[in-house]
């Protein structure tokens, strides 16, 4: 997994004094100067350049900011072939302006992000290490015209090859030296601030993480292991006993929620309560999730604080090490329902339950880190806390959580089912019978919570999720981050898919899938994060949705355009986005 | 696609053009050489567009479609008033009755063939032997004198509006447009070619195809609009209609009706496409190949470098299409090419 690098420019057919064609290899870095467009000379109404990536590599997704070129088209080839052999069409010549929007230089900026879908499907599969990008702008001949960034990405899953390699890897150390520098810690944990906003000291502590595990990557590569570590706890605690249970049962392929619920209980003696039930339910599903980069280390931290009388916390911290997650290091979603509690409330205690960190982390490669936690109060007071990568390329994972008013969901049945060939997880709500496992690569993930009382309006602007209905199918093969966000009334529903089944989609509610721009790496609704991408583009100095600075309060959705934005940048933003809508 | 074309109006040479009209329907339903019918209909075209008559087969030759052979016709048809070749074309029997034939809706020139050939040379004929018939040739044979008829425009236009009210009774998100010669503004055409489409109706969306579709053809069966099925799939429904009138008026006819549902994001390149005229189809492709672009009934795509199509482009009218492939709007009414 990770971003596909431009070495350098081997030809181009012109380019502006200003705006040359070396600016798209520095990616996206600072997007208001480092476009790319025609000599002001140049009414040939056609832009060329070929560009040689940094090793040939697979390349899976593309994502292009437009400068007012009307089409683009994405061609590969190998340096090695005859001069005269033919470059291959990798994205067939693809429309971003209308001749309308091209006489009058109207959406001139749009970005679009292409997946397998938009890709030729044999030239997907293969390595390549040239590519030559064609823009054209036939209607305007007057304009220049060319790119605002190119970036190509992959889900390569590169341990392989750093085993094999035993080079430190450019990307990795630049990553590492970045991480060093406090800036670079926030720019690290930005998709981690991307819905947690409630909790700034969540996200300074993912940042932390993911430094941490980026020096333990560097420094040592070991051998895959599980490992875990158990903090002061005498006797064994219902979680310990759950993934003891749990890894002894590797072999097996599926077992119910209940078959396993019954094991758990042979094995303590008695029966559990329904809290017990519940606990055990997530962790069945942490451990599913763990199963499914199988052989990668794993490091179980748990804390235990059990005050029955007061308020019981439970924190279950489990940090993984991903495989091929490198292009978006860090994604977090959180979930809230705090019937009675404020929300800062919770980030407070969100805060505390999480103390403690250990981080060992070794081998693994690539520049990410996959993180979870979860947290849980009492059940009264249910604090549900989610940090999690959707992003998982290599594996089945289907999760559905649910929590019911009375927490009743305790009763309901789950089951694990863990499809060997694939390497693969399934964790399944039954209640609706959810998708069966799925041959290949199926992430969702679903969490929903209902619940919603006076705090409706604050988290309903902490998901920013614009009403809108969105169908998801289209992006049923985007492996790259995404969300899916349902929401239902006064229920609401958070889910993370990168790629489901037509099927599952419930019919009744409003579905939202979210994805990640490329630009800022946050979170938008699928409908509208290439809409954002080329806001995002004109504004990139726009204040930052820091997590330092920020309570969720401050937070506010754009009446234009739906978004949520800081409370300080929302003004400006409105008046832009204003502007955008009546041009 | 009727089986003849309106004559030109104002054609200066409209004596060479019948002429040549009639080679191509030859060609076409005895000889059955595609190529040969579109040469002549070609010639037919371009000579019926030229402005003054033509005197000689010289000066046709100058005209883009006008050959050697056809010039060399021409010429015999100028000297002597005929043609060899169609004075022994409408000698022979076995040429009428194939001719006649295929005047009937369902009956092409295989069929024609094959019924000569077994004996049959008149519509009474076939009244006998029906059961030689497949169900289409049935019903064009039932109503063989009425499909015979032009329908004039008026009729079309009654009928247009009732289908489209009744569309909107169903669902107010259904639109409906009669193309084909009708929409370039003929006084009369030989049968009716409706486009419907429904906004919930993309092509993305492969599922719930057939119930669009069947919701406007069971409705105009209910209200005894359409009285015969020939065919009817998930997207075309071909068959026949009925317009009742007030008992004042002259009777109207039965007509070919052709319902087709037409995804909406191909909706425009549809209704351009089944506007026609065919010839004026194959320039707009011409033009777009040239422009970079290939055109068909469904999409408009862009071509890469290596020539292979890109995405379909975002259409959201006619126009759309001409200023796309850079090509001078034409409004239906001058399509007649």
């Amino acid at each position: 997994m990770g971003v596909v690098r431009l070495h350098c420019v081997i030809s181009f057919s012109s380019q502006d004094e200003k705006y040359q064609v070396e600016n798209i290899l520095n990616g996206y870095s600072d997007v208001t100067t480092s476009r790319w467009l025609t000599a002001s000379s140049d009414k040939s109404g056609r832009l060329e350049a070929e560009f040689q990536l940094e090793k040939a590599s697979l390349i899976s997704y593309l994502d292009i900011g437009n400068f007012g070129s009307a089409t683009v088209e994405v061609l590969v080839g190998r340096s090695s072939w005859p001069r005269r052999k033919e470059y291959l069409t990798f994205l067939p010549t693809v429309v971003f302006m209308t001749p309308t929007d091209c006489r009058n230089g109207k959406n001139n900026m749009t970005v679009r992000m292409f997946t397998e879908e938009h890709l030729d499907k044999v030239a997907i599969k293969e390595k390549w290490d040239r590519i030559k990008i064609i823009c054209c702008q036939p209607y305007n001949k007057n304009l220049q015209f060319g790119l605002s960034f190119l970036r190509l990405g992959n889900n390569e899953d590169n341990i392989i090859d750093a085993a094999s390699e035993n080079l430190p890897d450019a990307a990795l150390m630049d990553q590492a030296k970045t991480l060093s520098t406090e800036t670079s810690s926030i720019r690290t944990s930005k998709p981690a601030r991307v819905r947690s906003l409630t909790s700034d000291k969540g996200a300074s502590r993912a940042a932390k993480m993911l430094r941490a595990a980026h020096l333990a990557n560097s420094s040592t590569r070991k051998a895959i292991n599980i490992k875990k570590e158990y903090s002061s706890q005498l006797n064994l605690s219902l979680e310990e006993e759950a993934l003891l249970l749990l890894t002894s049962l590797e072999s097996s392929k599926k077992l119910s929620f209940k078959e396993l619920c019954h094991k758990l209980e042979t094995k303590r003696g008695r029966r559990l309560t329904c809290e017990e039930e519940k606990k055990f339910m997530d962790i069945a599903k942490d451990f599913g999730r763990s199963k499914i980069d199988g052989e990668f280390q794993v490091i179980y931290k748990e804390s235990l604080n059990r005050d029955k009388a007061s308020s019981s916390n439970l924190s279950i911290l489990s940090q993984y090490k991903m495989p091929s997650v490198s292009r978006n290091t860090l994604s977090v979603v959180d979930i809230n329902t705090s019937p009675n509690k404020k929300l800062q409330k919770h980030s407070s205690s969100s805060a505390s339950a999480v103390t403690s960190k250990s981080l060992t982390q070794s081998a693994g490669f690539n520049n990410s880190v996959c993180f979870y936690s979860h947290e849980k109060s009492s059940v009264t007071d249910d604090d549900y806390h989610y940090h999690l990568s959707p992003e998982v390329p290599d594996f089945d994972l289907c999760f559905d959580y649910e929590l019911n008013e009375c927490n009743s969901s305790l009763s309901k049945e789950s089951s694990i089912k863990s499809d060997e060939r694939n390497n693969s997880v399934v964790v399944v709500d039954p209640k609706h019978c959810l998708s069966p496992p799925v041959p290949d690569f199926d992430l969702s993930f679903e969490l929903e919570s209902v619940k919603e009382e006076s705090d409706d309006d604050l988290t309903s602007s902490e998901y920013s999720l614009p009403s809108k209905s969105m169908k998801l199918h289209n992006y049923k093969n985007r492996k790259r981050p995404t969300l899916l966000c349902t929401r239902q009334g006064k229920e609401r529903k958070s889910t993370c898919v990168s790629r489901r089944n037509e099927d599952d989609t419930t019919s009744q509610t409003k579905n939202f899938l979210v994805v990640q721009c490329p630009l800022c790496e946050e979170y938008f609704p699928q409908a509208d994060v290439e809409n954002h991408a080329a806001v995002c583009m004109e504004e990139p100095n726009r204040p930052d949705l820091s997590p330092h600075s920020s309570s969720p309060e401050s937070f506010v959705e754009c009446p234009v355009c739906n978004e949520i934005y800081d409370i300080q940048s929302i003004t400006s933003h409105a008046n832009m986005c204003a502007d955008l809508v009546a041009s | 696609m009727g089986k003849r074309k309106a004559t030109e109006i104002d054609n200066q040479n409209s004596d060479i053009c019948d002429l040549l009209m009639e080679l191509a329907d030859y060609e076409k339903n005895v000889s059955r050489n595609i190529h040969k019918y579109n040469a002549y209909r070609k010639a037919a075209g371009v000579i019926g567009q030229h402005p003054t008559p033509i005197s000689n087969g010289t000066e046709a030759k100058k005209l883009s479609g006008v050959g050697e052979k056809i010039a060399k016709k021409i010429d015999e048809f100028i000297e002597t008033g005929r043609l060899g070749k169609l004075e022994k074309i409408r000698a022979s029997d076995e040429n009428k009755a194939i001719q006649l034939l295929t005047r009937v809706s369902g009956i092409g020139p295989a069929a024609a063939k094959k019924l000569v050939d077994e004996g049959i040379n008149t519509i009474e004929d076939l009244k006998k032997h029906q059961e030689k018939l497949n169900h289409h040739q049935k019903i064009g044979l039932k109503y063989f004198e009425d499909f015979e008829k032009r329908i004039p425009r008026e009729e079309i236009e009654k009928l247009e509006k009732f289908i489209l009210e009744e569309c909107k009774k169903l669902d107010s998100d259904y639109i409906a447009v009669v193309c084909g010669s009708y929409r370039r503004g003929a006084k009369d055409s030989g049968d009716i070619d409706v486009l419907i489409t429904h906004k919930k109706y993309t092509s993305k969306e492969k599922k719930n195809k057939d119930g669009f579709l069947k919701r406007v053809v069971e409705r105009l069966e209910k209200i005894d609009l359409i009285t015969d099925t020939i065919s009817f799939g998930d997207t075309k429904f071909m068959g026949v209609c009925h317009q009742k009138t007030g008992k004042n008026s002259k009777s109207v006819l039965h007509r070919r009706l052709d319902i087709r549902l037409i995804p909406h994001d191909q909706f425009f390149t549809g209704v351009l496409y089944f506007t026609g005229s065919d010839t004026f189809n194959k320039m707009m492709r011409t033009h777009a190949l040239e422009k970079g672009f290939t055109l068909n009934e469904y999409t408009l795509r862009p071509l890469g470098s290596t020539r292979v199509a890109g995405e379909a482009l975002p259409i959201t009218s006619e126009r759309d299409i001409f200023e796309y492939i850079d090509y001078p709007y034409k409004a239906p009414e001058e399509r007649n090419l």
